[in-house]
């Protein structure tokens, strides 16, 4: 957390004790640590850096800015389709009741074919269970990433159709064995355990079978 | 698909940019965007009081932590007071910014207009691994959808190189990775010859080079890639009205074809995931307004919105200029593209070599097709006795690279 304890860094000195112009003692270091909880190892670079920004005139100054706070999102009509996932493992596809349209996952809360139309028909959930079956129809193999959920390293988010679906979702598909993920491949679903589901998309996968 | 045709005529008089490079640190947004608006307003040989109008493009406010920069660039140029709007349209925001630009001035509303692209990436800066590029990441993945995208970290080269897949799955394993090289390789070459370009007083990359440089989304790898920018771009774009009044006409690129398209960001729901039908769609638009019938022998030469240069080898296709792959192949082994082809291809260096300030990436292309069109274009210009003065742009960006903005110079 170097970002936010150069954040109280910066308040310190704006509160008009200058430490920045002088070069501050283990001792003071440790006190600055104690009076405004930053850990101790998050503190030294952030002295010593800042103390270098002052002294050399040459390097650009940078300040932290903080934008907010940790906020929520509701997840309006979807809110069916993630809790049943994080809830009891069962997926749920979107049916239009007007064309028979059908959606996994109901990224849209009215069906595509029926607003073309001027038709305003908001999707039915109809139950699939606990596991699905797609198709791989794009892949992409990502270098640099890794997710909240899956670690780091490569990650393959891939355009997976569910059987039944008219339409698609990026997923990512886990890669195996002796298996290539490419364009027709099949993949089933696979859930993170419960404990961990959050009620987002990356509370599931794909696998290839 | 509705075509809307141009009533009236908006062309190009001036265009100016700043230096575009990674982290031009001693100069802030506001500064750089004053750099190309005096380079512009120079080269357009026009007083500031003549501008009635200003658009603006700035695709990401949280590069810099400052929501509306907009507003802070307008009055550091003087202009407060005058009617300005913000476009924002991912990678294609500067080419959008035109396509507004050319509409405020049809419209009637303002007869001289500023358009302005400009952005700051390397703002935003990570402490702990003391770079910006993570950072910048970061800033773009928002774009994407937040519930169904955004969680899966699909960044823009993610959703490139899965359309970029399913192509070469359906066209014969087209564009090769030694064709993309050679792609990238001609574009970086351009722009050693600009002084303003991002790659400039760099060495000459070779294919090898780009060959052997590592995969960071298969199967781009970073010689493929296009720059992490900061810079700025604007031109002034005048009714053929006023150029007639001002007795400038002589001086003008007329913007003749203009066409927009917005796909699906969630690309789940498009009925192919191989092309990008939002820029078939928006180049047919802009060559009937144009009344371009066969791009391939009209068109002189060519600015592609090419983040990744596999993107450029399918847009050959999307934009007329070849019917498939066998004759996109062909053209390329036989350098059509190139500098001393007969249909050159990004002589600005493009997103690859010129640089990616996003806001200001398409306006600083079709600024360098105006340069080469009037032959002011110095160490980059191309001889124009053997070939058509008329140029053809194509942007493009957005989550699911969903827009597209095509649009058609003449001289």
């Amino acid at each position: 957390m170097i970002a936010t304890a150069t954040a109280k860094y910066t308040n310190f000195r704006l509160k008009g004790i200058d430490t920045m112009q002088q070069k501050l003692s283990a001792q003071a270091v440790i006190e600055l640590s104690r009076k405004h909880e930053i850990p101790l190892g998050d503190l030294l670079p952030t002295v010593e850096r800042e103390m270098t920004e002052v002294i050399d005139t040459r390097e650009i100054l940078r300040v932290p800015f903080r934008i907010g706070t940790v906020m929520y999102r509701s997840m309006g009509h979807l809110s069916r389709f993630f809790r049943e996932i994080r809830d009891n493992g069962i997926f749920f596809m979107g049916k239009c009741p007007v064309c028979g349209h059908s959606a996994f996952p109901p990224q849209h809360a009215v069906c595509h074919p029926c607003i073309k139309k001027g038709v305003l028909s908001p999707y039915e959930y109809v139950e699939l269970g606990p596991k699905v079956g797609g198709t791989v129809l794009s892949w992409c193999r990502l270098v640099r990433g890794g997710s909240k959920h899956f670690g780091k390293g490569a990650v393959y988010p891939c355009v997976v159709r569910v059987d039944g679906s008219d339409i698609a979702l990026i997923q990512f598909v886990m890669p195996k064995e002796g298996a290539q993920i490419r364009v027709g491949a099949r993949v089933e679903s696979v859930l993170i355990p419960q404990e961990k589901r959050t009620g987002e998309v990356t509370d599931f996968a794909f696998v290839l079978v | 698909m509705a075509i809307t045709g141009m009533r009236g005529k908006v062309g190009v008089l001036g265009f100016g940019m700043s230096k575009f490079g990674p982290g031009i640190y001693d100069k802030d947004l506001p500064y750089l965007a004053a750099i190309a608006y005096t380079n512009a307003l120079e080269n357009a040989k026009i007083a500031p009081d003549l501008i009635d109008f200003a658009v603006y493009g700035h695709y990401n406010p949280l590069f810099r932590g400052q929501i509306m920069s907009d507003i802070y660039v307008n009055e550091t140029l003087g202009l407060e007071l005058k009617p300005t709007i913000r476009i924002a349209a991912g990678g294609a925001t500067g080419a959008a910014a035109i396509d507004t630009g050319v509409t405020v001035g049809l419209s009637g509303r303002a007869d001289v207009i500023l358009v302005l692209g400009f952005e700051k990436g390397y703002d935003c800066w990570n402490y702990k691994s003391k770079e910006s590029v993570s950072e910048v990441l970061k800033g773009i993945i928002f774009s994407a959808d937040t519930i169904w995208e955004e969680p899966l970290e699909m960044t823009a080269a993610a959703n490139y190189a899965s359309t970029v897949n399913t192509f070469r799955a359906e066209h014969g394993g087209h564009p090769t990775d030694e064709e993309a090289s050679l792609i990238a390789v001609s574009h970086q070459t351009n722009s050693l010859l600009i002084e303003e370009a991002h790659c400039y007083g760099q060495k000459e990359l070779t294919v090898d080079d780009v060959m052997n440089s590592p995969i960071i989304a298969e199967p781009f790898r970073r010689g493929h890639n296009c720059q992490i920018s900061e810079g700025a771009a604007a031109m002034i774009l005048i009714t053929e009205k006023k150029a007639k009044e001002l007795k400038v006409s002589d001086r003008v690129v007329w913007i003749t074809g203009v066409g927009a398209s917005t796909d699906t960001g969630l690309v789940g729901w498009r009925p192919s995931l191989s092309r990008y039908q939002s820029g078939e769609y928006a180049l047919e638009a802009a060559y009937k307004s144009a009344g371009i019938r066969d791009p391939q022998k009209e068109l002189g030469l060519v600015e592609i919105h090419d983040p990744f240069a596999h993107v450029v080898y399918m847009a050959l296709m999307e934009i007329g200029i070849a019917k498939d792959e066998d004759e996109a192949s062909a053209l390329l082994k036989d350098g059509y593209f190139f500098r001393d082809g007969r249909l050159p291809i990004n002589l600005s260096g493009g997103l690859i070599g010129l640089g990616h300030p996003v806001g200001a990436t398409n306006i600083a292309q079709a600024g360098w097709l105006f340069k080469q069109l009037t032959g002011q274009a110095g160490k980059s210009q191309v001889d124009f006795s053997n070939r058509p003065k008329v140029g053809a742009l194509k942007g493009m960006g957005g989550p699911g690279d969903c827009y597209c903005y095509g649009q058609v110079y003449e001289f």
